[in-house]
């Protein structure tokens, strides 16, 4: 892992199936992470004219949940069709279950959720489904069945009879999740899934993705709703003027980014006493009170913090009740690198 | 197999939503106005071939009905998805781009042919026996003019974001602007070699001075040589639109 | 960041007060100064003026359609199809004066040959309606994008949720389409004329012809208003691009082949009162004050009613269309 470099490694462990080869094959000659990758993207660089919209980014994508985080303007809808084969990339390689994503049979295992709000409007949605089932090569009886145990799993199964022209938001959603898993794809690509959909909608699809990714599939999503990729996300993918500018888990990130300050909330019996001693320590960079026991300290570096307080309390005999990171979270985390993007300027 | 039935659903989705469609609406509107001018001029003391093709089959027929008749299918088949969004569907199935372009061009085409074909004879109906006479030897070169028109404006499609406006200045005026010029510049007009062949087919009937009242300026060439380059232009036209539309990126 | 830590206290025990507080006057002095450029850089300013009536509205709106329009490059393709006549009658005008300066019994010979450029009315009225199709050509496209475009995508929503009525938005985009139909008819027209009378001895041309420029105005206004309505009913009714261009290509190609043909078989000229093209073309030589044929006079009521008519028609048509909510059943 990287920072502040086009090139990003993502070293997580891989998890879950291994996707099929859309040959055929069982495997690949070269082990390592590529070996187990459902996306290759290998310095791949896309530009519209004198706009460079990706900036040579390599990544690889296991199955999991990835969210994929950036400003407007970062580059992530092109990353996103890409992936799903609607662009070539100018420079680079990108390759899903080894196929090229441009090519037809790449097609077979990448499910896609697009943004865009396009629908046959006066198709209902039911129809819908299964016209794009049918576009996947299932036939008749199988592609019913498969709709139906999609739209079920959408809760649409009931509401799926009108024409999707008169369904809210939430609800064309919803069927857009449905057409992007008809064929049970091993990538799903999902373009800001969750506008739209209501607090329970939410939980409802939030929860099906992480089914899904327990199962072995990719899942990247794209997100501005960074709260939910704490909770949804094994992994994160960010983006800032065409750069990846990191990736890997949160917490990955997070200690990558040792240099930015850290708010920690430390709950003592001896709260004034503590932080007369944490203040004089040149990790700390402020300080405040929480309510009775509680304090706040902004820390720099945090591990170099973290040691002293673990030394404070094992000789010192403070009692530390309670530690917790208040922004490791996806949003502080998310802010903080585009902090960094801008000095790189 | 799965390939080829996804085709045929994509075919049969694109021909049912191109049927129910406001375009039709308006092609049927557009072909009652051009059948109450036939029948009334059907009512005429002294109806002949030659003035049924200078009065009807050149200036409604084919210089409007066939044109926009393939323009509103041929274009709408993939203009249409890219207008609203939906051709990302298309592009995120397994199907290679060249048979969605097929399965368009299949849709339009034979929609397109219904249409041309069926009105012309509409019309001559409508005309009364002199009309049914005409439109029986004219329907050759109407199936190859509307064959070349579907392939050119299908192939508009895939290359512009607005096709229908480019198509209807095609059609309606660079034709005719290039059909007014003197030299061999007109043989870049589908309507030149369709008149050809009319001229050609109706010729028995004695409808070649029907044509352009400037011989000169017109400068006909054999009907079996228009014959070959509308053929040739419909096939090209084809391969041409399915290698455009395989090659661009539709975002 | 620094808004987040501006709230950071000071602390008693056994720090530097002093020390703490300048830091935190520091920092806030720092968010104050953020806040400042952030405000500076959006452009805010504060509000002393009285909100414009909501008429005005019309303005933007028609401006803001204009743009919309002049940004794309299938407009400036044909706009530039319409110029190429424009630019062949500038040319020719120029030759003309340079050859009647020279000799001025060739110029006779080309006034009679060429009567595009004689100077009088019938010829700007001509150069007016030869730009018709290309007129069309650009009128389709500029329906599908001003108006389609907002039925589409929810454009009608945006701008009716604003301080406006459906007949401020009515208003705003017939001014642009109107503005659109000026640009390539009456303005090229005026240019043409103030080109004539410029490269002639004296200003005597512009006085004698005051009536050329009426014609010229009052043309291109039957044009401007009489299109922009048809227009506007036509691309709310058919949003998408291949009905309105069907419907749009009706009323120029077809109508006009079909009254000719009905007129022609039952010898009556009211079957081209249908040609709705021809019916401006009649209130323009009218304008010019060329309409001199006895039959052409008689029909002219029944012309201008045709476009009057229309006009009521098309106002009917397209209120029920002008709505913010779209009710699905």
């Amino acid at each position: 892992m990287s920072q502040g470099s086009g090139h990003v490694s993502d070293a997580l462990p891989s998890a879950g199936t291994r996707p099929r080869r859309a040959d055929g094959a069982s495997g690949g000659a070269r082990p390592g992470p590529e070996a187990t990758s459902v996306v290759n993207l290998q310095q791949v660089s896309k530009f519209f004219g004198p706009v460079i919209a990706l900036n040579d980014v390599t990544l690889q994508l296991q199955p999991g949940m990835t969210g994929l985080v950036g400003p407007n303007g970062a580059g992530k809808s092109t990353l996103i069709r890409l992936l799903t084969g609607q662009l070539r990339p100018s420079l680079g390689r990108v390759q899903v279950c080894g196929c090229d994503a441009w090519r037809a049979v790449a097609k077979r295992h990448i499910g896609y959720c697009a943004d865009a709000d396009a629908f046959y409007e006066e198709m209902s949605g039911r129809a819908f489904v299964r016209l794009i089932a049918r576009l996947h090569g299932l036939r008749g009886r199988p592609a019913r069945q498969r709709s139906e145990q999609l739209l079920e799993q959408v809760n649409m199964a009931h509401r799926a009879d009108r024409p999707i022209a008169s369904y809210s938001k939430g609800m064309r959603q919803r069927i857009k999740l449905a057409q992007a898993l008809v064929h049970d794809p091993d990538l799903l690509v999902l373009d800001e899934p969750l506008n739209g959909v209501d607090p329970i909608g939410r939980l409802e699809i939030l929860e099906q993705l992480r089914n899904l990714a327990a199962k072995g599939k990719a899942v990247l999503v794209s997100t501005h709703i960074l709260d939910e990729m704490d909770k949804l996300a094994d992994r994160i993918l960010f983006l800032c003027r065409g750069r990846l500018i990191a990736a890997g888990s949160l917490a990955q990130v997070r200690t990558m980014l040792a240099d930015h300050p850290l708010r920690v909330a430390i709950s003592s019996s001896q709260p004034r006493a503590l932080a007369a001693r944490l203040v004089r320590h040149p990790t700390v960079l402020g300080l405040r009170f929480e309510g009775e026991t509680g304090l706040i300290a902004r820390v720099r570096p945090p591990h170099e913090f973290f040691r002293m307080l673990a030394e404070l309390a094992s000789e010192d005999g403070f009692e530390i009740n309670r530690l917790r990171v208040l922004d490791a979270s996806t949003e502080a985390v998310f802010d903080y690198l585009m902090e960094t993007a801008r000095h790189m300027r | 197999m799965s390939s080829l039935y996804a085709i045929l659903h994509l075919t049969f989705l694109s021909a049912r939503r191109m049927i129910w469609s406001r375009q039709t609406v308006l092609n049927l509107l557009l072909l009652v106005l051009a059948t109450v001018a036939c029948i009334a001029w059907s009512l005429r003391e002294d109806p002949t071939p030659e003035r049924f093709v200078a009065q009807i089959l050149l200036p409604i027929y084919v210089a409007f009905l066939l044109p926009i008749s393939c323009l509103c299918y041929a274009t709408a088949g993939i203009a249409g998805d890219r207008e609203e969004g939906t051709l990302v569907y298309l592009l995120a199935t397994p199907l290679p781009r060249p048979l969605i372009y097929l399965a368009k061009y299949a849709a339009a085409l034979t929609l397109t042919l219904i249409w041309t074909l069926g009105g012309l004879r509409l019309l001559g109906q409508a005309a009364g026996p002199v009309g049914a006479q005409v439109v029986a030897l004219v329907s050759w070169p109407v199936l190859l003019a509307s064959c070349a028109y579907v392939g050119l404006f299908q192939w508009f499609a895939t290359l512009f974001s607005r096709a229908t406006i480019v198509a209807l200045g095609y059609a309606l005026f660079l034709e005719v602007l290039i059909g007014s010029m003197p030299g061999i510049v007109k043989r870049l007009a589908v309507s030149f070699y369709a008149q050809i062949l009319i001229f050609d087919a109706t010729g028995d009937l004695g409808v070649a001075s029907a044509g352009p009242h400037n011989p000169a300026m017109f400068l006909p060439i054999a009907a079996s040589a228009a014959t070959l380059v509308l053929l040739i232009a419909t096939v090209g036209l084809f391969l041409l639109g399915g290698w455009t539309f395989s090659q661009r990126e539709y975002v | 960041m620094t808004r987040k830590w501006q709230a950071v206290t000071g602390f008693s025990s056994g720090i530097d007060d002093r020390e703490r507080e300048i830091a935190v006057n520091v920092q806030t002095r720092e968010a104050a100064r953020e806040d400042r450029d952030a405000v500076r850089q959006a452009e805010y300013r504060s509000w002393s003026h009285q909100l414009h009536p909501a008429w005005r509205v019309c303005f933007p709106l028609a401006a803001t359609g204009l743009r919309l329009v002049l940004r794309r490059k299938l407009f400036w393709l044909l706009l530039g199809l319409a110029a190429l006549n424009f630019l062949f009658l500038f040319a020719t005008i120029y030759l003309r004066a340079q050859v009647s300066a020279e000799n001025p019994g060739v110029a006779r010979f080309v006034d009679g040959v060429l009567h595009s450029v004689t100077g009088e009315g019938r010829s700007y009225r001509d150069f007016m309606f030869a730009q018709g199709t290309v007129t069309m050509l650009l009128l389709a496209f500029a329906g599908e994008v001003l108006i389609g475009g907002d039925h589409r995508q929810g454009g009608l929503t945006f701008y009716l949720s604003r301080r406006m009525a459906a007949w401020h938005y009515v208003l705003g985009k017939l001014l642009s389409i109107a503005a659109l139909v000026l640009l390539t008819t009456t303005v090229p027209a005026l240019i043409l004329f103030l080109q004539y009378g410029l490269l002639t001895n004296s200003l005597a041309y512009f006085r004698d012809n005051w009536r050329i420029v009426v014609g010229i105005l009052g043309y291109g206004a039957v044009m401007a208003a009489s299109l922009s309505l048809l227009l506007m009913a036509l691309a709310s009714w058919f949003p998408r691009t291949v009905p309105l261009v069907m419907s749009w290509a009706c009323v120029f190609v077809l109508l006009p082949a079909v009254g000719a043909l009905l007129s022609e078989v039952f010898d009556n000229r009211h079957w081209r009162l249908i040609m709705f093209w021809r019916n401006i073309r009649m209130l323009g030589t009218w304008c010019f004050g060329a309409l001199t044929r006895e039959q052409d006079l008689v029909m002219l009521p029944w012309a201008a009613g045709v476009v009057v008519a229309v006009g009521v028609v098309c106002l009917l048509a397209l209120f029920p269309r002008i709505r913010a909510v779209k009710v699905v059943t």
